[in-house]
């Protein structure tokens, strides 16, 4: 081998990577200034090494938890379905729920679970999507603003918003009723309060709504 | 338990759905890492629940190619990459190669229980593309081989190798005054 390593060769080497030259190691014990600069890198890579996540306690039980409800009983084959026959389901699926049909008097079969949550899914995108524009009127609008129209239509989607998580609860989807939940709690702040307006809406709710909105594939309707 | 992830993902496919469960315990602890240095961790909870919702759902697509391990990294990986997306076009318009805090905005709380060390690898981290912060850690923390890291970020590996290099180059150079 004729030049010294490069510093690349230095990083597979240290990592244990293949693709650093045949003697390497070889040339790293035999010259004083690569074994100097192995050295450093090493050192410099090691010390950042320390640096641990703490996983919290619990995780895996509590993603298992929050799993499982929306999984389909054992020995379920999923066929697939015509789209037609979806399509009226889902409509039923939600109207039964504006006719005030919360609770299911049974556990629902996995198929009408799975045409409930297409559902939901594919109309939560621009529930959140309204949302998510009165919260940033509202919390962008000067002291003293006149935020009526923003009231109004804070409290007609709250109305649909409650629709859509006990929707989400009925279809085991907590990660969207969580989001509902809290999104209520702000829409509900939005449409009784009297000045001055909270600005509640709080960046990581937003957040997550955008989120969960850029999650929402609109072709499929489904995550 | 002795089943290899292969036997839990051929008896899940076969509609024993609690055979996900040990997948779940073996996997969520690394997703959660991976999470944590790429977004922070208050939403890297919620990127293992979605990771692994998409898996389990997504299981017919899974092709023993790869093994479950990088799958579900993948996974999570691309989670990420969409939420530091999302961030990004917040607050300014198509930066095609995001950069985003590796813990945005830590709680003063953290702040107290961080050493120094590692707010300087905090800080370091933020020096990097998201790609680049992804293969770093992959290959630094989590111990995956170059080949594994090309197949998470779906790369080559000629191309996954360079981004580990300029990863660590710019690790070394921001915490040259550190360490
Ligand atoms: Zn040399």
């Amino acid at each position: 081998m004729t030049g010294h390593l490069g510093e690349d060769d230095l990083i597979l080497l240290y990592y244990g990577e293949r693709g650093a030259p045949a003697d390497a190691r070889h040339h790293l014990r035999e010259c004083p200034d690569c074994a100097a600069e192995f050295q450093a890198l090493s050192s410099a890579l090691d010390r950042m090494a320390g640096d641990e996540v703490h996983v919290p306690p619990g995780l895996s039980s509590r993603v298992w938890a929050r799993l499982q409800p929306g999984m389909p009983a054992p020995r379920i084959r999923r066929w697939p379905k015509p789209l037609a026959w979806m399509a009226t389901a889902a409509a039923i699926a939600l109207a039964s729920f504006h006719l005030g049909r919360h609770t299911a008097p049974e556990p629902p079969p996995a198929t009408a679970m799975e045409t409930r949550e297409r559902a939901l899914v594919a109309s939560l995108g621009h529930h959140l999507e309204r949302s998510r524009m009165v919260l940033t009127e509202v919390s962008n609008a000067p002291i003293g603003a006149d935020l009526s129209n923003e009231r109004l239509e804070a409290r007609d989607l709250l109305a649909s918003n409650r629709l859509y998580r006990q929707t989400a609860a009925f279809a085991g989807r907590f990660e969207y009723q969580d989001l509902l939940d809290e999104l209520e709690q702000a829409l509900l702040e939005i449409a009784q309060e009297t000045e001055p307006l909270p600005r509640a809406s709080g960046e990581n709710l937003m957040f997550r709504m955008k989120v969960i909105e850029s999650k929402i594939d609109p072709q499929e309707g489904q995550l | 338990m002795g089943d290899t992830d292969q036997d839990l993902v051929a008896r899940v496919r076969a509609g024993d759905s609690g055979a996900f469960r040990p997948l779940v315990e073996r996997h969520a602890p690394g997703v959660f890492r991976l999470a944590c240095r790429m977004t922070g961790e208050t939403d890297a909870e919620d990127v293992v629940q979605e990771t692994l919702l998409r898996a389990f759902r997504q299981l017919d697509k899974y092709e023993s190619r790869s093994s479950f391990g990088t799958w579900i990294h993948r996974i999570a990986a691309n989670l990420c990459f969409d939420l530091l997306r999302v961030r990004a076009r917040r607050r300014a318009p198509a930066l095609d190669d995001v950069r985003e805090p590796a813990c945005p905005a830590p709680r003063p709380d953290r702040i107290a229980i961080a050493t120094q060390a590692r707010a300087g690898v905090l800080e370091a981290l933020d020096g990097l593309t998201v790609r680049e912060r992804a293969a770093f850690l992959l290959r630094h923390w989590e111990g995956f081989g170059i080949d594994r890291i090309a197949e998470v970020l779906e790369i080559s590996e000629t191309a996954a190798k360079n981004t580990v290099f300029r990863a660590v180059r710019k690790m070394r150079a921001s915490l040259a005054g550190r360490f």
